[in-house]
């Protein structure tokens, strides 16, 4: 279904361009003959209308049913394992494994677990603020594998809890984004004395975003 | 990498060193000399040029160079201060596109109008292009994630110093090759051609003729040899693939079928009828895409776009509470900018319909401004998601439609429509830029709310350079020489120096047309149904990423396609962290050498007295 769903929308799309390309002449019934706005679109419907109407219904119902059958595959995702989004599973499955153990496109830890390591790691960098070369490298791996991992679960979650849910979930997430960064940004200028700060916020931001995820 | 740490700076060092003044005074040179340079190169060239990646790294220079290690200012020229100077430096350099693209056409047609009232125009434009990016930063970068091609390769430069030497030699590998290819196919050189003409080789192999659909899928299939383009692609990754599907459907579906069914004039072959399908139909018919899409894409999104700024306010609020300053603006400055520049449209409205003696009242006014302030929102959001995911701007297409639209509502006052045109075509690009300069932000830990407040201390500097140097190419150009107007001894005596300023002419030659009821109103009102179905499928952005696909022409779709699935593989086969070590760095000196490269060409073609 979800196949046919997208095989509909796209013949949809096709048909419909096709026919909005039309070109047309009509004749003019404004003042001295002039073409008015209505004249071309009344010109173009009668000569592509139909088809194109066509094609946007056939367009609409294969998004309608796209759309469906992920949402119905999300619903049976989370059932499957016990509250995990679907993207993880469903991808996790299609994955391919690669250099370490990493599904690469697919994550292969649950949003919460990886916002529990952020938090830990966070906990770890704000004991030992001194300790800036380990510090420099938590933060990369935040980063680059962390934050990569959480956002391939992005889709899923907007699915799972809807998008004001996700955008307020995000909003706080994205606080210990930034902050993670100016961190590392302060260390490399050398002004480490701004790092207990941005650790400060980031640990703030991430521990509203686990509520918002757990809540 | 210092050892020492506390909470609070050594002394005699400041805090760390982001908002400053030298910061501040430095975008604004950097920016007003970019601006005056970039409106000669749009009105000779047709084309705007982005100034973030010029910025950052004369930014490193000057700040780190002079101020840190010559003027001995401790801490000066951090990441996140050169971060400041460059979002203030192109946040300046925006109102040249936006300028030179639409004022132009009010002097080449001859029509009274006041410097005042268009500065106006553009000043508010310039505000208001800030002020919607409020809420769209967090439902563009935080939400719905878009890569901002531009704003990562600026973040790959700031980042420099401290992202290892790998990281930095990928940087200049790229730099290079993109330099040497962009010198190579420059036109004083000519060693390689512009584009490769893939398609029309086959088309020669197969002995196809000049007509029909098949002719016009192969002579439309050519790769733009363009580093910055394909690396923009590679930026995008999965992402960008929507856009390159959509360039395959234009120009191997769509326009072969117009051309078998005899839809384009039946005398056309070879490249006039690959201009006709592509001028009359696809490019049309994008625009329509890119409004229904973007139309339907704020509805869809609005539970997101109402979410985010409930969470500004709640960030406001719990900063407040904590003593802390906010890391965003607050949407109160959304609402307060928004009815400041709905006002200021309406009296630029009510001014420029009074001088040119026009009859417009207070409601028509009012309408105008209204449409207009919806307009520059939802254009905003269009180019905004466009740089977003491709970093191409649909600037002239959205500029078109705001006189068309103004046009309708003005009852045909050419004044008022352009002057209107300044004010979105200024916002518009600021929103691209602004976003830009966020995501960067966002990459290296800037404060969002400082960017913006930065940009907001800066906005009405760029216009007011912008207007003041086309005007004084108008009058007569540097010493006579140049120039555009009816007293340039240039034009008079049809010198090279002449400046043709394409946009404006295309802007004045769709002004005509729309008088004359030759604007293709059906292709647009086609388009945006496609494109407010397209976001029915469960890929956002869709319908701006298809519609901006049809807009341009297949040359730069196809490139960028082959840097989305060199992407694709490359994640596939070695991981994600190879894209961020190897990709992002080679990808972002794809972008930068491009630019600086294409930018120091121009600047030295013109210098020298320029044809």
């Amino acid at each position: 279904m979800k196949t046919a769903g997208y095989a509909l929308f796209v013949a949809g799309v096709i048909v419909s361009s096709c026919f909005a390309a039309r070109a047309v002449s009509p004749a003019g019934s404004g003042k001295d003959g002039q073409v008015t706005p209505a004249d071309r679109i009344g010109a173009w419907a009668g000569v592509a209308g139909v088809p194109f109407g066509m094609g946007v219904v056939l367009m609409v119902a294969g998004g309608l049913l796209a759309r469906r059958r992920r949402g119905v595959g999300a619903g049976q995702g989370t059932e499957r394992r016990g509250g995990a989004p679907e993207g993880a599973v469903d991808r996790a499955s299609e994955g391919q494994r690669v250099g370490s153990d990493r599904i690469i496109g697919q994550a292969h830890r649950d949003p919460r677990r990886i916002v529990g390591d952020i938090r830990e790691k966070l906990v770890v960098i704000a004991a030992d603020p001194a300790a800036t070369k380990t510090i420099f490298a938590s933060l990369d791996d935040i980063v680059e594998n962390d934050v990569a991992e959480f956002l391939e679960h992005r889709q899923a979650l907007i699915d799972e809890r809807g998008q004001a849910k996700f955008a307020e979930k995000i909003g706080h997430f994205a606080e210990m984004e930034r902050n993670v960064p100016r961190a590392w940004s302060a260390i490399t200028d050398g002004a480490p004395f701004e790092v207990p700060d941005c650790i400060e916020r980031a640990q703030l931001g991430i521990k509203m975003a686990d509520e918002v995820l757990g809540s | 990498m210092s050892e020492a740490v506390a909470g609070a700076p050594p002394a005699g060092v400041g805090k760390y060193r982001e908002i400053t003044v030298g910061a501040i005074v430095l975008g604004v040179i950097q920016g007003m000399l970019m601006t005056s340079a970039f409106v000669y190169i749009g009105l000779k060239l047709g084309f705007g040029l982005p100034g973030s990646s010029v910025a950052a790294i004369l930014g490193f220079a000057l700040l780190r160079g002079v101020g840190r290690k010559a003027l001995k200012i401790p801490g000066c020229g951090s990441i996140v201060e050169n971060n400041i100077n460059q979002t203030v430096a192109s946040g300046v350099n925006t109102a040249s596109a936006g300028v030179v693209f639409t004022f132009p056409a009010l002097l080449l047609l001859g029509l009274d109008y006041s410097f005042y009232t268009v500065l106006l125009a553009a000043v508010a434009g310039s505000f208001m292009g800030i002020v919607v990016i409020i809420p769209l930063r967090k439902q563009l970068i935080e939400i719905e994630r878009l890569k901002f091609p531009s704003g990562v390769a600026v973040a790959t430069i700031l980042k420099t110093p401290g992202a290892g030497i790998q990281k930095a030699k990928l940087l200049g590998v790229g730099f290079v090759v993109a330099a040497l290819l962009t010198l190579a196919t420059h036109h004083k050189f000519q060693l390689l051609p512009e584009a490769v003409p893939i398609g029309p080789w086959i088309k020669g192999l197969l002995g196809v003729g000049d007509r029909g659909g098949l002719a016009l899928a192969l002579m439309g299939t050519t790769l733009a040899i363009s580093m910055a383009n394909f690396g923009a692609g590679m930026l995008a990754g999965r992402g960008g693939l929507a856009f390159a599907i959509g360039g395959v459907m234009a120009w191997w579906i769509v326009g072969p079928f117009v051309v078998s069914q005899g839809w384009a004039p039946p005398a056309l072959k070879g490249d006039a009828l690959v201009g006709a399908v592509y001028g009359t139909m696809l490019r049309p018919t994008g625009i329509g895409i890119l409004i229904g899409g973007a139309l339907a894409g704020v509805v869809a999104a609005f539970p997101a776009i109402k979410g985010a700024v409930a969470s500004l306010s709640a960030a406001a609020k719990l900063a407040k509470a904590g003593g802390q300053s906010a890391e965003e603006l607050s949407p109160k400055v959304l609402v307060v900018g928004l009815i400041a520049s709905v006002a200021a449209l309406m009296a630029v409205t009510l001014v420029a319909s009074a001088e040119s003696h026009g009859q417009l009242g207070i409601g028509a006014a009012l309408a105008a401004a209204v449409a207009g302030a919806i307009w520059i929102a939802l254009a905003g959001l269009i180019v905004a998601q466009a740089t977003g995911a491709t970093d191409i701007s649909p600037l002239s297409g959205l500029a078109l439609i705001a006189v068309t639209l103004m046009l309708a509502i003005t009852s045909g006052n050419v004044v008022v429509a352009v002057t209107i045109g300044v004010a979105v075509c200024v916002a518009t690009n600021q929103c691209a830029d602004m976003m830009s300069d966020l995501k960067t932000g966002h990459l290296i830990g800037g404060v969002p709310r400082r960017q913006q407040l930065a940009q907001f201390a800066v906005a009405w500097v760029g216009p007011a350079i912008a207007i003041g140097t086309t005007i004084i190419l108008w009058k007569a150009g540097p010493g006579g020489t140049a120039g555009f107007g009816p007293e340039s001894q240039a034009c008079l005596e049809k010198l090279p120096g002449c400046l043709p300023a394409p946009q404006a002419s295309v802007l004045q030659g769709m002004i005509k047309g729309v008088l004359s009821g030759q604007a293709p109103v059906d292709k647009y009102v086609a388009g945006a149904v496609i494109g407010g179905g397209l976001t029915l499928f469960p890929i956002g952005g869709l319908g701006v990423l298809i519609g901006l696909a049809m807009y341009l022409p297949f040359d730069i779709t196809f490139g960028y396609g082959i840097g989305c699935m060199i992407t694709l593989i490359a994640e596939k086969r070695k991981g994600h962290r190879f894209i961020s070590d190897v990709i992002v760095p080679l990808a972002a000196g794809f972008i930068v050498g491009e630019a600086l490269t294409a930018l120091t060409m121009t600047l030295i073609e013109l210098g020298g007295g320029g044809a």
